[in-house]
């Protein structure tokens, strides 16, 4: 076997940060520190370099010196703020302690703050932190600013904005507008969205007067793309989930329809099962999908103190996630709900919930743990119990990813 | 995140460490690209050596997955070298246990190839 032939290390920290200084000693300093935060750097000795690196390479802030040759910091700000690509760029003055009055006219000028030399290194870390937190958002606004391209406007972007709303809201309309309402069962579902748009769905397909389709799924990523894939796979799975044809081989066909139709790194993960409203059985094929969990009530009439201890079941069977390979196989699996039993399918935005210390997440212990404990209580409630304890987990109301719940309860036999 | 490439004879070992998560894994993504398309469609040998990654999302599985879809379709071969807690059951949970070969040693994984 060979040695090591060549070791090349790359920073790809998802923010860069353009250091645009004449005195190359900072600009290490400041290289070295930065780096050492996670950031990706560029440098650039003067300021016609520096306006070079701005444009070819849109940083995600740009630190700038005030006095340098050639093109100082000033005329620097004016050509970045008069052209749409650079002027939402956040930029932070390097100045020297002295130099108060350049610390007012920079912020003036449309610096949005300013660091001092001689550096605290912490501090500056801290300011470029606070900077980004406030612009960050713009930044995923700017690819729409520059697909607009000349047609760049303030009604532009309203009228994009008022594009997305009304997308959100189509969106909205796909998923059902209300649970399904059979004797028997109780259905309820919970629906959150972490963007304006999503890319989780559900639905409730009536297939025959004592079969219900049930379908829940994932699509990878947010925004935009993803919730464009989530429509493909709402409409695909209306149209070809059926009565004759079992779940895995639907599971199948949406499988090519996005390996064909979506790139490599396109896919989703999603659940289709058949109820029988008669028997109670579900048929299922699960792709890639977390596993949703059937609770087994198992109420025995002489140990009611045990009822707690519900035995749970999870629905793996299935195959792939779904649109990834064109090889993939999907087999089906059944599951029988008894009176008193308790179906939950969900989305992975309810099991990696970030609780509020870092890289503590809910869990499907815990969620299997919530439910058990309210088991006889009606499919609305668990999933007004589940929320409120993913509120209480979390201490935050704000989403990182997309959340879908469908509960499905078995009632009790009179 | 950090991504140290190596090779050792024919194939390529990617240490990669921080978490694959969300716009983070745009890096790696961009690396195997570039590795894929300078091996000018010659089979690539990939190992990619997780033991410093403990958290990897939906995206990260997507950078795998088409690691995997554009390394096969030259004939390659793409592994997975310590893969823990959180990736595990991710990969088991897409199915994706009979796509992956999984080793717990670099010698192990090299040999794979052999």
């Amino acid at each position: 076997m060979s040695e090591t032939v060549y070791v090349s290390k790359v920073n790809s920290s998802t923010e860069t940060i353009l250091v645009v200084d004449d005195d190359t000693d900072i600009l290490a300093l400041l290289e070295m520190s930065l780096i050492s935060d996670g950031f990706n750097v560029i440098t650039a000795s003067d300021g016609m370099e520096g306006l070079e690196r701005a444009k070819t390479d849109l940083p995600d802030l740009i630190l700038l010196d005030v006095m340098m040759p050639y093109m100082d910091g000033l005329q620097v700000i004016e050509k970045l703020k008069s052209d749409s690509d650079t002027s939402t760029i956040p930029i932070m003055w390097i100045t020297a302690k002295s130099q108060t009055e350049d610390k007012l006219k920079g912020l003036e000028t449309g610096g949005d703050d300013y660091i001092t030399k001689p550096f605290d290194l912490r501090e500056v870390s801290a300011r470029i932190n606070a900077v980004l937190g406030r612009t960050r958002p713009v930044k995923y606004i700017n690819p729409l600013i520059s697909a607009m391209g000349e047609g760049f406007s303030e009604e532009g972007v309203a009228e994009l904005g008022s594009h997305l709303q009304a997308a959100a809201e189509i969106q909205m309309k796909l998923l059902p507008d209300k649970p399904p309402v059979y004797p028997g069962f109780e259905f309820a579902t919970m629906f959150r969205s972490s963007t304006s748009v999503s890319g989780d769905l559900y639905d409730f397909i009536p297939l025959s007067e004592t079969r219900i389709g049930v379908v829940l799924g994932d699509v990878k990523g947010h925004g935009i793309p993803a919730a464009l894939l989530m429509v493909m796979i709402q409409t695909a799975s209306r149209l070809l989930c059926n009565e004759t044809d079992s779940p895995s081989t639907v599971l199948k066909r949406i499988n090519t329809l996005l390996f064909h139709n979506t790139d490599l790194e396109q896919f989703a993960t999603m659940v289709y099962g058949i109820l029988e409203l008669d028997t109670g059985l579900f048929t299922y094929a699960n792709g890639g999908h977390c596993p949703p969990i059937h609770f087994i009530s198992g109420k025995d009439k002489t140990d009611t103190l045990n009822h707690n201890r519900s035995k749970v079941e999870l629905l793996e069977t299935g195959g792939m996630l779904i649109g990834a390979f064109d090889i993939a196989t999907f087999s089906s699996d059944t599951s029988q709900l008894s009176p008193g039993d308790v179906l939950i399918l969900y989305t992975d935005g309810v099991t990696e919930t970030e609780g509020v210390k870092p890289n503590d997440f809910y869990g499907e212990d815990r969620l299997i743990e919530c439910l058990s404990r309210n088991l006889d209580q009606s499919a609305e409630t668990l999933c007004e119990v589940l929320q409120s304890d993913l509120l209480d987990f979390s201490g935050t109301t704000q989403l990182k990813d997309d959340r879908a719940v469908v509960v499905i309860k078995r009632t009790e036999v009179n | 995140m950090q991504i140290n490439l190596r090779h050792k004879g024919s194939v390529t070992i990617l240490d990669i460490e921080g978490n694959l998560v969300g716009p983070n894994t745009i890096a790696l993504k961009n690396i195997i690209d570039d590795h894929i398309r300078s091996a000018n469609g010659e089979p690539v040998y990939m190992i990619l050596n997780m033991e410093r990654v403990q958290m990897m999302d939906s995206s990260g599985l997507g950078v795998i997955v088409a690691a995997y879809a554009s390394i096969q379709r030259n004939k390659g071969r793409v592994v997975l070298l310590n893969i823990g807690g959180n990736i595990r059951s991710l990969i088991i949970m897409a199915k994706l246990v009979t796509i992956f070969d999984r080793y717990d040693t670099e010698a192990e994984a090299i040999a794979s190839f052999l």
